[in-house]
This record gives C-alpha cells, structure tokens and sequence, in this order.
C-alpha cells in the first residue's frame, strides 16, 4: 500500500511523543542497516530494527504498534552500540513500546496465564509482562 | 657494416611470459649488422638503462632496436638513455613485442615468439636506414588566450596573468562571472557566490595583464602550439562602451521588458540592459531581438536619455585578430532541457522548476529578493520536493553518466528553503547520495539531523498538477513502498551538459570532444588538464561536470601548464616531420590543402611546395596526397618501410 507524506504526518503525535521518549535524532539514520544486520532476534521479526526507524522517518507508526517485532526486541543494545550514527536503536523501539501500552495495545494480564506458562516463561519475560500491566494503572 | 644493439625486454611476464626471449636473444646473436643481442628483467629501469648505455659506449654502437612496450610508452626514456651515451636519439627505435604481440597473442606462444623476431628484423631495417636528427627549436608566444569568463576562466587568467602573461579573457555573454555569479549560495560552507566570486571578477577586471573581450567569441584559430593566430568576433553591443559610464539611465527607461536569462525565465529585464547588479564590466548591450526601435523602427528612448552619447544603433561586429601560445578553454555547462523529462511536466506546470531556477528565487538579487515564493501565485511553498538524477545517470531519456554537482546542490537547496521557510518540508528523492568532496558527506549528514530533511531512496515516476498541488508519485525502496506526495513546488535536479556550442568550438580549436560535447583530456590520469591538441588546455566543467573547488584547482593546474610552456626559452620540437625532394615536387599544392594543420604553402618564386617546420605534426597526410612522392616523412620515407616489409616477407 501506498504511503502518502506529508507535514502532518511526519511531524504527528506519535512521531514527536516517539522523538520525546526516546530522545533520540530519529532523521539522521541513514539506513545503512547495521543495527538489522547485528540483532540477534531480527530472524524472527515481522519489522526489522532498520525497516522501523525507516516507518518512524515516514510517520508510518500504526503499523509498528501492532507489530510483534516491538516485544521481540530484548533490549540487548547490540543495535545502539552498533549504529555508525550514534542512534540508540534500542530506545526507539522502548519509545514504541510505551506508546503502544499507552493506548492500551498488546495487553497480558498476567494472573491469567496458567500455571504451566508461568512455570516456561523466562524471567524477564514476567517483568515485561508487569511493565506493561503497570503502565496500564 | 653497421653495428646495432638488440635489447629485448621481458617486461616482468607481460613479454616473457608469452615469448621465448632466450630464443629471441639466440636468434640475433650473431644477425646480420647486430653488435649484440641482449635481454633484461626491466628495459625501463635504471639498470636497464644503463645495459644500454654501456653497451653504446663500450660497442661504440651506430642504432639501437629495443623490443619491448608501445613507443608511447618508453620512446622518449630510451632516447635520452641513449642520447647520455652520445648516440643520436633518432638512431633509437621500438619493436612493439608486447601491446602488438604478447598481449594480443598469449594463447600462441610459439607463433608469438616467431612475429616477435619480425618485428624485431623490421625494426633493424629500419635503424640502418635512420638518420641522425636533432630537434628543432622555435619562438612562443608568450600570451594565452582564456576562453570563457566563469569561475574557471577567470582563475586561469589571473594565475597566468599574475606570472607576467598577457591574457585575452574571452566571454560570450557581455559580463564575466559565468554561472557561478547566478548562484545564491554555495555548498558545503553556505557563503554566498557573488561574495566569493567579485573579489575574482574584479581582480580579473582590471588586472593590467588581462585583456578582457566580453561579449565576443572565437571564431577561427590556426597554428599550433606556442604559436596560435586568433580571430575574435566582437559583437555589436549598440553602446560605446568607452563613453558609457554604467550609469544606469538607459535599463532605467527602456521602455521594453522581456524575460531574464540570468533569471532563468522568472524575472524580467529591460531590452537594454546589464547581466547583473555586480557586472564587470558594468556595461550594457541592447538585445536587437527584443529592442523596440530595431523591432519596429522607433523609441530611441535610451539614445534620448545617455547623458554622454554612447548609444549607437550603427554598430557592426567587429573581428579582432590576436597572436596567442596557449589556449585555455574554459567554456562551462549548461543543464538539460528539462523537457526531455516529461512525466515530471516542466514547462506545464509553472511550480516545476529547475536548480538553476531555484538558485535565483533564493538569490537577494533574484526576481523575488530571496524570498522562496513559488512561481505561479507567489505563494510561499509548505512542501518542496526536490528530485536528484533528472536526465543524469538515465542512459534512455538522458545521459548515462553522474552530473556529480546535483547531489550537493540539491541539499544545499534543500536546507537553504529550511533556512527561509523554518515550518515546510522538504523531501529529497535520490537514488545515492554522492557527497565525495571535503566537507560534504558532514553537511549532507548535517542538513538531514538539523534540518529535517526527509530522503527518500526512490525515483519519481511522475508529476500531476491537482487544484493547487503537484502530486509526486514516487517511491521509497527502503520501505519497498510507493509514496505519494502533494506538494507544492517540485526542483528538478538536471543534468549537466556541456555549454552550447562547445562540439562546435572543439572543431575550431581541432581539439577532440567526447560523444555530449565535453572536451576531451589527453589521457585521463596523468594528462587531466591537457587536451588532446598541444597548447590547448582544459577547465572546469568544458571537461566534465565539477563542482567549485574542484573547477579552481583544475582552472590552477591549467594556468600552471601554460606557464611551463611559457617558462621554456624556445618550443622544442620533433623533428619527426614532413620534408620534401625539391627535385620531385612540381608545386602542384596538393599539399597544402590536405594539411590540417596549415603548415604548407607554396613558394610562388621556385614554384615548390615548402614545409613550416613549427606547425608540423609530422601526421604523414601530405606523404599520401602527393602525387609525384615528393612529400616524405623524415625517417619514414618508402625506400625505408619497403626495405622493412621486404625483410619480413
């Protein structure tokens, strides 16, 4: 599907809470794709770390809060050390994250997960779990 | 008997590789009138060199055949190798064994040993033959000549000027500066160009040394190198420019208006007028195509209104004739015409506008005072996209190579818009950003950071005017998405071509051009600024798109190649050149017209044709047009080269 830009959309809500979150110089990547070519869960995303922060560039954000890739990431900062721009990678994808559990997106209730879940779920998956359960109070 | 040395090079494995030199060296000893036959790893190096030498010494050797590379290689090395050792250079010839035989022959090493021991044999006959030559020595002409007033042109003046030459700065356009002059700002330090640039123009202005001829160009040059006869066309500007002050009055009250070149088509000007507020000279010319009184007979208002007369509506061109020894061409670009490019509907839609077009819009002295307002309503554009490779590296619709100045200057554009309108967008499709120079790829980065551009890796495939909007349909491949957008102004980056007229140019100077006109170098390393005609060098974008820094240093090392030939006392010459036996020749003139380089006449007294030893080349057509074989080329007369075909038959 076609994208159409435009000042709006590239200067959006969710563009500027993405920039003011993360804090980082989102329009300086340069799409060279180190940060895709070092992650260590890019095999497994619908969104890889370098096709993110070109939707981020392009407004394009709908379609990066529904996606899988954001809870994928395991916030290892391979990409962030790696980006030859200095981006922290890492913190974009933590920027969508909030914004996504914000709005209340991609919600785990934690209490209903069965026993045998708890029991296979690795440690930070359960705070990931509780993180988003918090932001939600 | 004569006594020639053999020495066969085995150029690392290029030769030995393929040819069986010890086979070659056995075959010559003991040849007929060869002293010695010889062999070395490297011919060219000091060593090999010195095997020569001695072997000149120490043999007393009268000619020497050395098989290796082409003559144009390693001739001259050889010749003065054996010059040192008191052998005429002339009785030194090449056997070509490696571009005319092991390059070409690796698959058949046996037949490639045995054409190497002919060519070897032909060259002997030839060295018998040889006479002792000695180079011919003339006058230069210690001025050049500098063809075209742009950034290029003027540099190479005034270096060559400020060394003590005299300069004639020709330009066609009737003040100096060139394109550079139009541009707003220049990248990657955003200074702007006319302040860079009037210091230069100035200097060139009234430098004792610079003859400056505006408003004039080249029309026919003869002779060759370090001595060129000129003919100028100075072209009626209908105002004395030795009577004109540059007052002003008459652009004041013309009374026509037409479109502005310098503006490219956004502004006006009057139908007399000067090129720019910072003119030199600041003279003006009447435009005899829009001039009421030449269209329809009457106005004269300008002639009414000069305070000290100097409007001339008589004036005729004029031909100045100049004796020069070094020619510069300097004579710019110009961009595609952008309707070559259709589905992007420049010339339909008034918002579609070029990048020269852009740099006036943001130039203080532009039609709107540097204010970035588009052309159709004057509005002030919220969403500008600029596109790079317009015509440029499209084989089909343009032309297939990089215009290397799109890139930088569109992001120069890009970030100067952000400067004016600090709440608009700027989108810029590329396909690479080629940002190569000092300083740039730091201001491309700079300009994405701080002023948000937006670079989108894509082509545009068209424009559609909608109401008041130009949808640009493009894409981003980094996304792997089509992208639309609405924009309100669309700046075409366009190819870079050579400046009009410069094919044309290259056939009066008889200096080569490639297939789109830009001039050709001698050799594209190590003779960048030297064209293929002696004496005539090269500058700037005449040679191939360039951006500022890179014209200016090309525009020094052209002035710096003039100056070496001006430095030398007389011009040394090949004496490898055309004579003729006065006993055959009947001054039929045959001659005369089949030499392109006008270095034949008759002399009326003796009735014989004669050779002018300076212009020469020694290219051999007056040798086949002769019907009587008066004309020889000296040591390459027939008797010469049937001996040699005869030893290899």
């Amino acid at each position: 599907m076609k994208i159409v830009l435009n000042r709006e959309k590239l200067n959006s809500f969710y563009v500027q809470t993405i920039k003011d979150i993360s804090l980082q110089k989102i329009m300086s990547c340069y799409q060279c794709g180190k940060c895709t070519a070092g992650c260590p869960v890019a095999d497994f995303m619908d969104v890889v770390p370098n096709e993110m922060m070109r939707l981020v560039m392009l407004g394009e954000i709908e379609k990066l809060l529904s996606s899988k890739a954001i809870w994928l990431c395991t916030s290892c900062f391979q990409c962030g050390t790696r980006c030859p721009k200095g981006i922290e990678v890492h913190r974009v994808f933590e920027a969508l994250r909030s914004i996504a559990l914000r709005e209340g997106k991609n919600y785990t209730d934690i209490e209903k997960l069965s026993e045998d879940v708890l029991d296979e779920i690795p440690q930070q998956g359960i705070i990931a779990g509780f993180r988003k359960f918090e932001s939600l109070e | 008997m004569k006594k020639i040395g053999l020495f066969i090079c085995h150029c690392g494995s290029n030769i030995a590789g393929t040819i069986d030199i010890p086979e070659v060296k056995k075959f010559f000893s003991g040849y007929d009138d060869i002293e010695i036959s010889d062999d070395y790893k490297y011919m060219c190096s000091e060593p090999g060199q010195k095997k020569l030498r001695d072997a000149i010494v120490d043999r007393q050797l009268d000619g020497v055949v050395v098989a290796c590379c082409s003559p144009r290689m390693h001739e001259i090395t050889f010749r003065n190798a054996a010059q040192s050792a008191g052998l005429n250079p002339y009785k030194v010839e090449i056997a070509n064994i490696r571009e005319q035989c092991s390059w070409v022959h690796q698959k058949e090493k046996g037949k490639a040993t045995e054409k190497a021991i002919d060519i070897i044999k032909t060259m002997i006959e030839k060295v018998k033959r040889d006479e002792p030559l000695k180079p011919i020595e003339f006058e230069i002409t210690k001025r050049a000549l500098v063809i075209g007033g742009g950034i290029a042109g003027i540099t190479a003046a005034v270096d060559i000027a400020n060394a003590g030459y005299e300069v004639i700065l020709v330009e066609r356009r009737h003040s100096i500066g060139g394109k550079m002059l139009e541009l707003s700002e220049t990248f990657p330090t955003l200074d702007c160009a006319q302040c860079t640039l009037t210091p230069k123009t100035v200097e060139a202005g009234r430098h004792p040394k610079i003859k400056l001829m505006v408003y004039s160009e080249v029309e026919e040059v003869k002779g060759y190198i370090g001595n060129f006869d000129i003919k100028i066309r100075r072209k009626a500007s209908f105002v004395d420019w030795n009577k004109c002050t540059g007052c002003g009055l008459c652009q004041e009250k013309c009374p026509t208006k037409t479109e502005s070149e310098f503006d490219h088509g956004l502004g006006e000007r009057k139908a007399i007028y000067t090129l720019s507020p910072q003119a030199v000279p600041n003279k003006p010319i009447i435009d005899k195509n829009s001039c009421r009184f030449f269209r329809e007979g009457k106005c004269r208002v300008c002639e009414k209104v000069c305070p000290v007369q100097a409007i001339n509506y008589e004036m005729k061109d004029e031909i100045v004739e100049e004796k020069v020894g070094a020619i510069v061409v300097a004579t710019g670009y110009e961009i595609l015409e952008t309707d070559k490019i259709p589905e992007y509907g420049y010339g339909i839609y008034k918002d579609v506008i070029d990048g020269l077009q852009f740099e006036r819009l943001n130039s203080a002295s532009g039609p709107t005072a540097g204010e970035i307002r588009r052309p159709s309503d004057g509005k002030i554009p919220k969403e500008v996209v600029f596109i790079k490779c317009v015509g440029s590296r499209d084989p089909e619709k343009g032309i297939p190579y990089c215009s290397r100045i799109c890139c930088m200057y569109l992001g120069k554009h890009a970030r100067l818009y952000k400067h004016k309108v600090p709440d608009g967008q700027a989108y810029l499709f590329y396909m690479d950003i080629r940002s190569f120079g000092k300083g740039y790829e730091e201001f491309i980065q700079q300009s994405m950071e701080e002023a948000n551009l937006l670079y989108i890796r894509g082509r545009v495939a068209r424009i559609m005017q909608e109401g008041d909007k130009l949808v640009v349909w493009g894409v981003d491949t980094l996304s792997g998405r089509k992208v639309e957008i609405k924009a309100d102004m669309v700046v075409l980056g366009t190819a870079v071509l050579p400046s009009k007229g410069a094919a044309e140019l290259g056939k009066i100077l008889r200096a080569a051009t490639d297939e789109y006109g830009f001039f050709s170098e001698a050799h594209i390393k190590l003779k960048p600024v030297e064209s293929m005609t002696g004496g005539i060098y090269l500058a700037g974008c005449a040679q191939s798109p360039k951006d500022i820094p890179d014209t200016v240093a090309q525009a020094g090392a052209a002035a710096a190649k003039v100056l070496s030939l001006f430095g030398q006392e007389k011009m040394i010459q090949e004496p490898l050149i055309a004579c003729v036996d006065y006993d055959l020749c009947s001054g039929c003139g045959v001659c005369v017209v089949a030499c392109p380089f006008d270095a034949r006449m008759l002399d009326q007294e003796e009735r014989i044709s004669i050779v002018n030893e300076a212009l020469c080349q020694g290219c051999g057509a007056c040798v086949s047009a002769c019907p009587n074989k008066a004309c020889q080329l000296k040591n390459a007369s027939p008797k010469t080269y049937i001996a040699m075909v005869d030893k290899y038959l």
